[in-house]
């Protein structure tokens, strides 16, 4: 699925003192077969557009489209429009931070069934798919009939995740989807939104301030910075402006910045720089 | 759907009402009710308007803020303006199947509604115009002469501020979790009012469950700083009355006087009007 975004707007309490526009004037496309990033300081207006990209939030002007086709029309929304919007909303899933917040039900299976229940799937299908996404984000089955509220905070975070994956989504937006886990929950739930997205071709957008992560995942990068998108392109083509990255309040991986200090250029991971440190010494 | 609850809350503002003593609010919001409801005419109710109207006037509250603050009490006043209206007795002049209207029963319809509505408008007035803080203190020394029959004064206090601090979080936290689970496919428009409050539970389960969580966050945070209750604690800022102070204790003596001199002129002197 291409969503396309055209002179996007968003303001906060229009026509009042305390009037914010959190996003002006953006044009982007995404979508395809790519794991992109979107990264920029706080209040740089990400949060607000990645709930536009799921009609959460309707745009104060501009137009987006899905496909080509728009879901916003003038005036109030027929019961038709409304449907559609609930089914676009699990075609482009968003986990919002922290969503382990969100857990209610029971058990855990049931819990994730709830998506799958809602897009109107019959019951061993909800089962179905709630134990494909369980098993993704790789929770061991003796957890199923815990209660979420008695499991730990990464294996709630993953139950969450597996609530929107048990969606199928075609395009997957996570809001630091690592936020507050060890180095071991970071890189599993990593490994498991690079998976999905290898193996189904399909999209996933992952925001957060960490550029290691970025350097490492990602293969295109959105900077965002007061509202506007700054810098737009593959991982590498981004990290290589640095003063830019610095100057909004970002800045590029450290193995990337020590390279480049030592005069080696750019690098990604930790991986490349050892190798590109082997062959200086080899010459 | 519970998008900016304004009543309880804090606004912000540099105004005369704002620097006013907690204590004289708390006095001016007691005065102000019973005058409400000692007031039986329309003289008197001019006058209360009168009265509001300059306090909102003074204080720099926008009146859109404030009206905006009522949407959650509508139902109550259209409940109470109902019963009143129709199952009153008195001079019947209308009737059907179980409905009667009389004269007594819209006077006092209007005037219930009348009522309720200043009673709110005067009481959220003063969390418009004082910090949780300062209404804490302020509750605090006025709870203070109680000690003598052990009355938890501070606790009260403290409690009370602490669930007005807590509307604006908890709202927040409904937007979020309802956001989340709209992003989950939720359907909260269609079916039934029964489908509707079971559509209800993927909010209301987390919601608690978060406000139980904050509670404990919060009280752990009051004892890792060693908050241990009123007794012995003093004050960075005492409360201390200035002059304006003084003039505003006298204004409301004068105000809630002339509110039951109004009455008795009117019940003894005239007639018309009278509720």
């Amino acid at each position: 699925m291409i969503i396309r975004l055209e002179n996007v707007n968003y303001i906060y309490n229009p026509g009042t003192a305390e009037e914010v526009k959190a996003i002006s004037d953006v044009n982007l496309e995404l979508g395809g077969d790519s794991f992109t990033a979107i990264i920029g300081s706080t209040g740089s207006g990400k949060s607000t557009l990645i709930q536009m990209l799921n009609g959460l939030l309707e745009p104060s002007s501009g137009s987006i489209t899905y496909d080509g086709v728009p879901i916003y029309k003038e005036g109030k929304l027929t019961k038709e429009e409304k449907k559609a919007l609930r089914t676009l909303r699990c075609r482009v899933g968003l986990v919002f931070q922290y969503p382990e917040y969100q857990l209610f039900e029971e058990n855990v299976l049931k819990d994730v069934c709830y998506g799958p229940k809602n897009l109107g799937f019959s019951k061993e299908e909800q089962e179905e798919k709630a134990r494909a996404a369980l098993s993704a984000v790789g929770l061991s089955e003796s957890l199923y009939d815990k209660s979420p509220f008695e499991i730990s905070g990464g294996e709630k975070r993953r139950v969450a995740i597996a609530g929107v994956l048990a969606m199928e989504p075609e395009v997957l937006i996570l809001d630091e989807p690592t936020a507050g886990l060890d180095p071991l929950g970071k890189s599993q739930i990593l490994e498991l939104l690079k998976k999905y997205q290898q193996e189904r071709h399909v999209t996933v957008i992952l925001v957060s301030h960490s550029m290691e992560e970025v350097a490492q995942y990602a293969d295109r990068v959105i900077a965002l910075y007061k509202a506007k998108v700054v810098l737009d392109g593959s991982t590498r083509e981004v990290f290589s402006h640095r003063k830019e990255l610095e100057e909004i309040g970002l800045g590029v991986p450290e193995v990337c910045a020590f390279t480049q200090s030592i005069g080696l250029g750019d690098t990604l991971t930790v991986e490349e720089a050892a190798e590109k440190i082997l062959q200086m010494y080899k010459l | 759907m519970f998008k900016d609850i304004t009543i309880g809350q804090y606004y912000p503002e540099n105004s005369i009402v704002h620097r006013l003593d907690p204590r004289v609010k708390l006095f001016g919001v007691v005065v102000y009710v019973a005058a409400v409801f000692i007031i039986n005419n329309l003289i008197g109710f001019i006058f209360l308007t009168a009265a509001i109207v300059t306090l909102i006037a003074l204080s720099k509250v926008p009146l859109k803020h404030i009206l905006k603050g009522l949407r959650f009490v509508w139902f109550l006043v259209i409940l109470a303006v109902f019963f009143n209206l129709f199952f009153s007795d008195g001079t019947i002049i209308w009737r059907w199947w179980i409905f009667r209207m009389s004269h007594e029963g819209i006077y006092r319809a209007v005037f219930f509604a009348l009522r309720l509505i200043y009673v709110i408008v005067g009481a959220s007035l003063l969390t418009y115009t004082t910090t949780p803080t300062t209404l804490t203190n302020g509750l605090e020394k006025v709870f203070k002469p109680l000690d003598v029959i052990h009355f938890p004064g501070h606790e009260i206090a403290m409690m009370m501020s602490i669930a007005l601090r807590f509307i604006p979080i908890l709202t927040e936290e409904i937007n979020k979790i309802t956001k989340a689970q709209l992003a989950r496919g939720a359907d909260f428009d269609t079916g039934g009012i029964i489908l509707k409050a079971r559509g209800m539970i993927p909010i209301m389960v987390p919601l608690f469950v978060s406000a139980f969580r904050r509670a404990t966050e919060l009280a752990t945070a009051m004892e890792a700083r060693c908050y241990a209750g009123g007794t012995n604690r003093t004050k960075m800022f005492p409360l201390k009355y200035e002059t304006r102070d003084k003039v505003a204790y006298i204004l409301l003596f004068v105000y809630l006087l002339v509110s039951i001199g109004l009455r008795i002129l009117m019940e003894h002197f005239l007639t018309w009007g009278a509720v």
